[in-house]
């Protein structure tokens, strides 16, 4: 493994190289709280964060993004045709992404990339991408990573991961791409692998002593579908409730969209929008009739599929990094880690448990 | 309060809601039972500073403005469904069956939501803060409401949920209703 000592004095500098190279984009303060955006010429990621309030999912999810175009008018040319919207696919970097954050994209892409289906839009701009994380020292109480499946220094789905130790970096290379991008940069100084090895494991045991909180997640594959669905808890979880969405967008994981026509006189756009599982809207038939049409219905919806369907369909841990964010955000003080927890004992005493 | 490596002590008026800095109704207006003794109400406050500082600004200052307040939303609908006034079965924002606003980020559509959200809430909020409480990006978004309330109070003498026997003004027509806005 290869590292980079990156002196914080040649920061600027090699930022500087990579613009024009590569899109940048990296945390900035908004308001109270940071945003991923991208950055201008000689502008500087603000590193001095703890996360950023929304995810950086939009960065190959946009809220609202626009697939295609289309003309009714006749007498233009390719009219009454579906046209793709030229975008900007050319290399982009993500600069001081938190390792939940870049675990998240891994997750969301069993679901725009698989065997039968290839989401276009989400896998160019995602293939597009390349991810520099920054490991965390000081986590959020809400943070709960080192048990849903990564960690404040975990290293899946990066390119590269800085540590920041005060007067440099050190920059740990973990794949080609992250090695094209601090070639670039034009950070040369290599860092003694012994010894950088050293600091970042002293490091990644202090920050993953400092995660306070932590879900249990190991019976929640065992347990019996219908029952966690039939289970009478939702009620009391889903109690105060008032179905804002507000968990499943700024969730990292959620990866839930609706597509919309747009049509003004005699063109129109097609495009497609975050939905969230949390709203009436998003199973409503066409017939009026909605399936889910209750609050609790949607809120056993959301944590069914990220801590059930998710779980047994992947067989590989929950539909969650433990970001925390809608722990954060939520206006009821809903907590998934709690809900995590009774879905995981839920019938554990019980011998008819299956 | 106490955090790593920091320990700071907090004047409660900083760390009050700003609706609750400026309320006038902390005694609860209607009630069975009296748990505790009544308040003095806070006397000499300005409701309406921030209003009137919007009013003031030049018309294009004050589009920049609501630009920059609405920039974030991410029309989540938290501070609509935080709200304790709302009763619409189904919202306007979430008609399908003729769909009366578009669902992506266009300003437009997030505007509109704002601008009708506050219309509808003329005369019956009670600026209790629950939408901008609610509001996961941190938006005031009570400074579309104030302006109707403070509009409502001056026009029509009418503070929202103060009694249940008056309909509230957006709601009744009396011959001598002012009407020097109709322009
Ligand atoms: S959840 Fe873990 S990786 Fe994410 S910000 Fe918190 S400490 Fe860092
Ligand atoms: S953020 Fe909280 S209140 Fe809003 S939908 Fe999610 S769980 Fe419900
Ligand atoms: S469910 Fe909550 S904690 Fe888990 S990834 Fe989503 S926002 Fe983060
Ligand atoms: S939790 Fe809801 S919004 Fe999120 S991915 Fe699952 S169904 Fe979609
Ligand atoms: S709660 Fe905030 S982000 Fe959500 S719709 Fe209202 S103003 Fe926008």
């Amino acid at each position: 493994m290869k590292y980079i000592n990156i002196d914080k004095k040649n920061w600027a500098g090699g930022l500087e190289n990579l613009y024009g190279n590569y899109r940048l984009f990296g945390p900035a303060k908004n308001n109270k709280h940071h945003i991923f955006k991208e950055l201008g010429k000689g502008e500087l990621p603000d590193l001095n964060y703890l996360n950023t309030l929304p995810s950086p999912k939009s960065i190959a999810f946009p809220q609202s993004e626009t697939m295609f175009e289309y003309s009714l008018d006749e007498n233009k040319k390719g009219h009454h045709i579906l046209k793709e919207i030229n975008k900007d696919y050319s290399p982009r970097a993500l600069i001081g992404i938190r390792p939940c954050d870049a675990a998240s994209f891994l997750l969301v892409k069993r679901n725009f990339d698989t065997p039968e289906y290839k989401d276009p839009y989400w896998l160019r701009a995602y293939e597009a991408t390349i991810f520099i994380g920054l490991a965390c020292s000081s986590p959020y109480s809400t943070c709960f990573c080192t048990s849903a499946g990564c960690g404040p220094f975990h290293e899946d789905g990066l390119d590269l991961l800085l540590v920041d130790e005060g007067k440099n970096f050190i920059a740990k290379i973990l794949t080609p791409r992250g090695e094209k991008f601090i070639k670039s940069a034009g950070w040369e100084t290599e860092a003694d692998p012994t010894v950088a090895e050293k600091i970042i494991k002293n490091m990644k045991i202090k920050a993953e002593e400092k995660i306070a909180s932590f879900v249990s997640t190991d019976q929640l594959k065992n347990k019996s579908t219908t029952r966690l669905y039939d289970a009478t808890f939702w009620d009391d979880i889903a109690f105060a409730c008032i179905n804002c969405g507000t968990c499943t967008y700024v969730c990292p994981t959620c990866w839930c969209f609706d597509i919309q026509d747009e049509v003004s006189r005699n063109s129109g756009l097609r495009m497609r929008n975050w939905d969230s599982c949390m709203y009436p809207l998003f199973t409503i038939h066409g017939t009026g009739y909605n399936p889910r049409n209750t609050k609790v219905q949607r809120v056993r919806q959301r944590f069914m599929h990220k801590l059930k369907y998710y779980v047994d369909r992947y067989n590989d841990g929950i539909q969650c990094v433990g970001c925390g964010r809608c722990i954060r955000l939520c206006p009821v003080n809903i907590d998934i880690r709690k809900v995590c927890d009774i879905m995981n004992n839920y019938g554990s005493s019980s011998r008819l448990e299956t | 309060m106490k955090g790593e490596g920091f320990e700071k002590t907090l004047k409660k008026n900083d760390v009050l809601q700003e609706n609750c800095k400026i309320c006038m109704h902390r005694n609860p207006v209607i009630y069975d039972e009296l748990a505790a003794d009544l308040l003095d109400e806070q006397k000499d406050i300005d409701r309406y500073e921030d209003v009137r500082k919007i009013e003031d600004m030049a018309t294009e200052n004050k589009w920049k403005y609501f630009e920059d307040l609405l920039s974030p939303c991410i029309r989540c609908y938290a501070c609509r469904n935080a709200c304790p006034l709302c009763y619409c079965p189904t919202c306007f924002v979430d008609e399908s069956k003729p769909q009366w606003v578009g669902k992506s980020t266009d300003p437009v559509d997030i505007r509109t939501f704002h601008f009708l959200r506050a219309y509808h809430c003329a005369g019956r909020c009670t600026d209790c803060g629950a939408c901008e409480r609610a509001c996961p990006m941190g938006i005031k978004v009570r400074l579309f409401t104030k302006k109707l309330e403070m509009d409502c109070l001056e026009l029509y003498g009418w503070e929202a949920g103060l009694s249940l026997d008056e309909r509230p003004p957006l709601d009744t027509y009396r011959p001598n209703d002012p009407e020097d806005f109709i322009k």
